[in-house]
């Protein structure tokens, strides 16, 4: 298929026992772009990424990743992904160069694939000597940055990252944006990511949908969405869709 | 399979380099010996001080003025080797007295004894009441006793000299002859001397084996438990999970890494075990009051006895036996790395994979514990073969009848359910993986201990 969608999210429902975390999303993923799904704690953006990722299954409704359904192909769908959890830690005493190594192991088969995953990815962390040393020893930043690269450096056609800066201080949150946006766009890699940082899904993604209480509330372009509501820029936006007026009173 | 050999290089890599796992075994090795050595030359020590030791001084306490009793005490007085003091009331002599031992004749001692003497029946009392300000090993309090007997051999010299018999009489009417006591174990033909110090010995090997398939177990359990349960923590078992790999390759690589690492380590532990026991052993072994009655082994070859063995020979059991323990040693590790990984996946911290394993340990100890006391062939058929079906108590079983070379029909099957339990529960675990269950369970998990 030529304009084949990148993620194809339906009517998507998932329950934890009897609690409704998403309540019947559907949204796409255009090829190429950077998406950004925005919403407060608990309104299942983690939920969302783990059923696109293949890690939950959907209660009712279908999500397809580059046409293949993250269900019944959810082997196939793995190889052409890959996933940044939320709070992504390390191994404590293996170096970053092992990790990014027997990960490109995993993925590839041949020696001179393995060597070019595994060069990319160092470049992508750009630790220095430090990528020698034992990951106990790395900030969060580094840890994060090990991870992103880890991510992005297999080439996969859907980069699904959750938070990818939750947690870093605004430098180190600053470099893991400029990674993610320098080299999906190099590699050509689709990436959809989650954030409850509006200036960092302003600054990142072309397209955003806003998730509140399992119910997508918004999506669209971020300059269409911002000149539709009249408001300055995502975060009046944000408040302003999820129904949070100014004088400091949610009125949902 | 080449995907295995990054994922089992990466657990291997992790759990060998974490000091928290490598010093405990290195210094529990260490240890162990060291231990050995302390047990050993004190308990020594002590029996040599305790036992060997003559009584110089005795404090008596005479509370009694017939015949008898003035006998004895003049009695006691003439002894060269032995310094009396007398106090008429024992509250005195525990006060003042400058020895430890005190020996305390009640009134109308002589008198019973002068009818025991004429009639027999019950003989007369005496009291002997040893000060003590530290317990070692509590044998202290054996001095009491030899206290006594000075007491005593004053008193069948006494009687001897009333009777007008010789020593050597009543060295004959008390000990007429001298046993032998030994076991013949039938599946081995083998004899085991079965007096007081060797018995201490047939015990070890009983249990030896199944205490180290429990240590080895264990701490694999713990280690693919806490492992596993790291993942979940710093989230990189979810990552695992999204890898172009089958499900089951994450579990085999979390079991042959704590396999391995937990053998590499447990092997240490091992040998310091063994130091330990021959430390002991040797020690125990050396000791003069213990040993003195040698074994007659010319006359018991005479006889046809000749496959006098010591007991700690008898761990080496034969061919089919060894193999049956091997297995079954081996089955049970693999059963409780597999529980370890289930575990650990269950708990989205170390902290609650901790909290678990201080419950499963201690009934896993106890069990195998258990069963060393235990006469197999005693239990009732249905229950040895239950028994034999449970990984880890099939290893203790199958241990103690190597022994003593009992086979068991049912060996064979146990060995297949033990071995297709483990297949089974890694199998679920397999299936377990997804985070669709895990999730749902960890959420309750967590909630509940941070509650
Ligand atoms: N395994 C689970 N069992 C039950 N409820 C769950 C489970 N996982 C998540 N939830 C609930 O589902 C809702 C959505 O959770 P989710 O983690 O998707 O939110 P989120 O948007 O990622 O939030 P955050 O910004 O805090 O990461 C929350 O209310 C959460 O409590
Ligand atoms: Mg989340």
């Amino acid at each position: 298929m030529m304009n084949q969608r990148a993620v194809e999210v339906k009517k998507l429902v998932k329950k934890y026992g009897s609690f409704v975390a998403l309540k019947g999303i559907s949204f796409d993923v255009e090829k190429g772009e950077i998406f950004g799904l925005l919403g407060p704690n608990g309104a299942g953006k983690t939920t969302t990424l783990r059923i696109i990722a293949t890690l939950l299954t959907p209660t009712s409704g279908t999500v397809k990743v580059f046409g293949l359904d993250v269900v019944s192909e959810a082997n196939k769908v793995r190889k052409i992904i890959s996933y940044l959890p939320e709070e992504a830690g390390a191994y404590k005493n293996i170096t970053g160069f092992e990790y990014l190594s027997m990960v490109a192991k995993i993925y590839f088969s041949n020696r001179k694939d393995q060597e070019e995953a595994l060069e990319l990815g160092i470049k992508i962390a750009n630790l220095g000597d430090k990528i020698h040393d034992k990951m106990k020893t790395y900030s969060k930043g580094m840890q994060r940055r090990i991870q992103v690269a880890r991510a992005l450096m297999v080439r996969p056609r859907l980069a699904i990252l959750d938070e990818p800066t939750s947690g870093l201080d605004v430098v180190q949150a600053m470099e893991i944006r400029n990674i993610v946006k320098r080299f999906s766009r190099e590699l050509g890699i689709t990436v959809i990511l989650s954030s409850h940082n509006t200036r960092e899904v302003e600054e990142l993604c072309d397209r955003i949908a806003i998730l509140d209480q399992g119910v997508l509330k918004e999506i669209g372009y971020v300059d269409e969405l911002l000149s539709r509501y009249e408001v300055k820029n995502v975060e009046e936006l944000f408040m302003k869709v999820i129904g949070f007026d100014q004088t400091g009173s949610s009125t949902r | 399979m080449t995907k295995l050999a990054p994922l089992l290089g990466k657990d291997i890599k992790d759990l060998i380099r974490d000091p928290r796992i490598m010093i405990p075994f290195v210094i529990s090795a260490l240890i162990m010996p060291i231990i050995g050595v302390v047990i050993g030359t004190s308990y020594q020590q002590t029996i040599t001080a305790v036992l060997t030791k003559p009584i110089t001084a005795v404090s008596i306490v005479c509370l009694d003025n017939t015949t008898y009793s003035k006998v004895l005490l003049k009695y006691l007085e003439s002894m060269s080797n032995v310094k009396l003091y007398t106090y008429h009331n024992l509250s005195d002599a525990l006060a003042n007295s400058p020895t430890n031992s005190i020996i305390v004749i009640p009134p109308g001692f002589g008198y019973e004894f002068e009818h025991y003497l004429e009639k027999g029946g019950n003989p007369p009392q005496i009291i002997v009441v040893q000060k003590v300000r530290s317990m070692g090993m509590g044998l202290k309090s054996l001095r009491a006793s030899i206290a006594a007997s000075i007491v005593i051999n004053a008193l069948k010299s006494i009687a001897m000299e009333i009777y007008n018999v010789s020593p050597h009489v009543i060295q004959v009417v008390t000990n007429p002859a001298y046993s032998i006591p030994l076991v013949f174990i039938v599946n081995r033909d083998v004899f085991l001397p079965a007096s007081p110090q060797y018995i201490n010995a047939i015990t070890i090997p009983l249990i030896i084996v199944p205490i180290i398939v429990a240590i080895i177990g264990g701490t694999i359990l713990q280690m693919s438990a806490t492992s596993m349960a790291l993942e979940n923590e710093v989230r990189t078992l979810e990552t695992l999970l999204t890898f172009p790999i089958p499900r089951v390759y994450i579990v085999l690589s979390k079991i042959f890494s704590s396999f391995g690492v937990g053998l590499l380590g447990s092997t240490l532990n091992i040998v310091g075990f063994w130091l330990y026991t021959m430390i002991v052993i040797n020690s125990f072994g050396s000791i003069k009051s213990f040993s003195s009655m040698a074994l007659p082994r010319q006359l018991l070859e005479a006889l046809g006895i000749k496959n006098l063995v010591n007991p700690i020979a008898l761990m080496v059991p034969g061919p089919s036996m060894a193999v049956a323990v091997a297995l079954s040693a081996i089955i049970s590790i693999l059963f409780l790395a597999v529980l370890g990984v289930l575990i650990g996946s269950l708990c989205s911290d170390v902290r609650i994979a901790s909290t678990f394993m201080s419950v499963i340990m201690p009934p896993l100890i106890i069990g195998v514990y258990f069963i060393g006391f235990v006469d197999p062939l005693q239990l009732p058929t249905n229950v040895l073969y239950g028994l034999l079906s449970v990984p880890l108590i099939q290893t203790a079983i199958v241990s103690k009848l190597a022994i003593t070379g009992v086979w068991v029909e049912y060996i064979p099957v146990g060995l297949l359910l033990t071995g297709a339990e483990t297949l089974l529960l890694g199998f679920a675990t397999a299936k377990l993986l997804n985070m669709d269950k895990l999730a749902c369970i960890q959420y309750r998990l967590s909630r509940r201990f941070r509650r």
